[in-house]
């Protein structure tokens, strides 16, 4: 029977190998390279929202009293409108679009006395900033106070307004950067960390310590764990406004960075020098990640078979998995079948490379 | 008992025998060379020893503990010198053997200590990169040692290095032996295992074809008087080992 100063020997030389690898991955050039593009990456998808100094306003209007209100407003060429035909449908515009756009109701200004203000319920996203929301509904109040020759008053409604998981707009692009973010960085670093003790024969001489293979594996996978969860917590500190369930959002980083940790370890047991890593390696990532960029234009004509295998390869459930985390509803069933999809694939890369592992040892 | 005891060893790649069923023993504080050209055997023959390589056949024991049942215990008392220089070159000498100490679990102090041991205190904080072959392999030695062995294996321990450095590292392995370690030498160069073994075994196409200390092997196989090991190797196998920097 194993007991528990064995178990803590185990995670000790487990905490070596990793704490190694962490610091040696600093000082690799190579490495420095990989995460310097990962964060430039991040930073020129992030670079449009953080210097936007947009001066156009944007409205989702339901006329619900048919006033004629929504076309004065387009007509007036000083915001950007939609008409839509339902409160529901304006609900759901304005939480995929996100950013500041108001959502307004208007009612039949007939049936509103023309010595009353006329009062107009406004909806946001739940992520619009809260000074860029007072703004907006002066604009608009303002706006429509001229258009009306009446007092306008918008009063907002909180805490409706989230986007679908569907969303193609700033949860689809924030998800995308996620995934592409953590998938690089971890199946870039881990084979590299792999390969290069092959290179160099320090896998050998790990090999004659007191170690086994499955702990210089953990070593390795929560080195680029790691790395992996510092790129997820630098891009969620720039978008915390846009997360609703924060539970779910965890699962998404631990799972994604699983995932992309186990491809990287299978890449580094198969990969016996840099230039084949390199080589094979783009293109596996490459493979990879493609399907999460064209996962929202399925409709454009793909094939059958390609529109129903897309939403369930690894990359597309687990981007799935980011835009539930930032949805107004996250029922289990929401993400459960996606994280069994991204686990899986984990659990599969794992299985081969030990299967690898084995043949090699033997 | 004996330090390290070989039956019937065999290893087979993709159906070709590398080692044919080798037997030897080795006494405990002795140092055992292990000699045979490129190809013969020999870092298969220490990798199925140190727990590397699973045997396809036979057995053998490395200081009482079966290289395939108690591959992990055999690990805490074998300590292996590799023929290439596999340390982390961005880290500090200090810095891999603190690392291999948090490994085999044993106190900072004894990093120290083996440092001191190869004559390396002197630079242990200095990155490995910038060293030559010879520092380099004081360190690979040093890390070897950290967990003060039973038994030290020591593949090609002078290869490419130049003959001061080279008698450096002879006499840290007597010294070694002297205090008792068993030590398993394989080298290219005759007279190094002349001078250091306190016996000698030859492999040939993965079959050990001579045992003895190197003045049996010379008297039975050399050419009379002043015979060397090189001579016994030629009479034996009919080839030349290969020359290395340091003849």
């Amino acid at each position: 029977m194993r007991t528990n100063g064995e178990f803590i020997d185990r995670l000790r030389i487990i905490w070596t190998i990793a704490s190694k690898d962490i610091v040696e991955a600093i000082r690799n050039k190579t490495i420095l390279l990989i995460m310097g593009s990962v964060a430039l990456f991040m930073v020129l998808a992030q670079l449009p929202a953080l210097l936007k100094q947009d001066d156009t306003h944007g409205v989702v209007i339901y006329d619900a009293g048919g006033s004629g209100l929504a076309a004065a407003v387009a007509d007036s060429q000083q915001a950007d409108v939609l008409v839509v035909s339902s409160q529901e449908e304006m609900l759901e515009v304005v939480g995929d679009v996100g950013g500041s756009v108001l959502g307004l109701v208007v009612p039949d200004v007939q049936t509103v006395s023309e010595d009353q203000p006329l009062d107009l319920d406004g909806y946001f996203v739940h992520s619009a900033p809260q000074s860029k929301r007072a703004e907006t509904v002066r604009y608009f109040e303002q706006l429509l106070g001229q258009l009306t020759g009446r007092q306008v008053q918008i009063t907002v409604v909180s805490g409706l307004v989230y986007p679908s998981p569907d969303a193609v707009g700033q949860p689809f692009l924030i998800a995308l950067l996620l995934v592409v973010s953590i998938i690089t960085t971890s199946t870039s670093i881990v084979p590299y960390l792999v390969v290069e003790e092959k290179e160099t024969g320090t896998l050998d001489a790990l090999l004659v310590f007191p170690v086994s293979m499955g702990q210089i594996v953990i070593g390795k996978a929560l080195a680029g764990m790691v790395y992996g969860i510092a790129v997820a917590i630098v891009l969620f500190a720039f978008n915390t406004a846009l997360v609703v369930h924060w539970g779910v959002a965890i699962t998404g980083i631990l799972t994604g960075t699983l995932f992309a940790v186990s491809l990287g370890l299978l890449m580094g047991t198969l990969f016996e020098n840099r230039q084949t890593m390199i080589l094979w390696g783009t293109t596996f990532m490459m493979i990879l990640i493609v399907p999460v960029f064209i996962s929202n234009s399925s409709g454009l004509g793909w094939p059958e078979f390609i529109r129903t295998a897309l939403p369930w390869t690894p990359a597309v459930t687990l981007s799935r998995i980011f835009r539930v985390a930032f949805s107004g509803s996250a029922q289990l069933a929401d993400f459960l079948p996606e994280t069994g999809v991204v686990m899986g694939s984990a659990l599969l890369a794992l299985g081969i490379m030990a299967w690898l592992l084995r043949r090699r040892t033997q | 008992m004996y330090a390290i005891e070989v039956q019937d060893l065999v290893r087979d790649y993709n159906g070709l025998r590398a080692v044919k069923g080798i037997s030897f023993t080795v006494n405990a504080g002795e140092i055992f060379g292990f000699l045979g050209p490129n190809g013969a055997g020999k870092t298969t023959t220490i990798k199925m020893l140190t727990g590397q390589l699973r045997p396809t056949s036979g057995m053998a024991r490395v200081a009482g503990c079966d290289v395939v049942e108690e591959r992990q215990q055999l690990k805490r008392h074998i300590g292996v010198v590799f023929d290439s220089q596999n340390i982390y070159e961005r880290m500090s000498a200090r810095e891999n053997l603190r690392f291999a100490a948090r490994l085999y679990g044993v106190q900072k102090q004894r990093v120290e200590e083996v440092l001191m041991q190869v004559g390396l205190s002197q630079r242990a904080g200095d990155k490995v990169k910038g060293f030559s072959n010879g520092m380099k392999q004081r360190v690979l030695i040093a890390r070897g040692l950290l967990a003060n062995p039973d038994v030290l294996f020591l593949d090609e321990p002078t290869r490419g290095l130049d003959p001061g450095v080279s008698r450096d590292i002879r006499a840290i392995i007597s010294t070694l032996a002297q205090q008792g370690m068993t030590v398993f030498l394989t080298t290219h160069y005759m007279e190094e295992a002349d001078q250091l073994s306190d016996r000698i075994a030859i492999i040939d196409q993965g079959q050990i074809i001579a045992t003895g200390t190197p003045e049996e092997m010379k008297k039975a196989y050399g050419d009379g008087q002043g015979a060397t090991l090189e001579d016994v190797f030629i009479n034996l196998t009919g080839r030349h080992l290969g020359r290395g920097e340091n003849e």
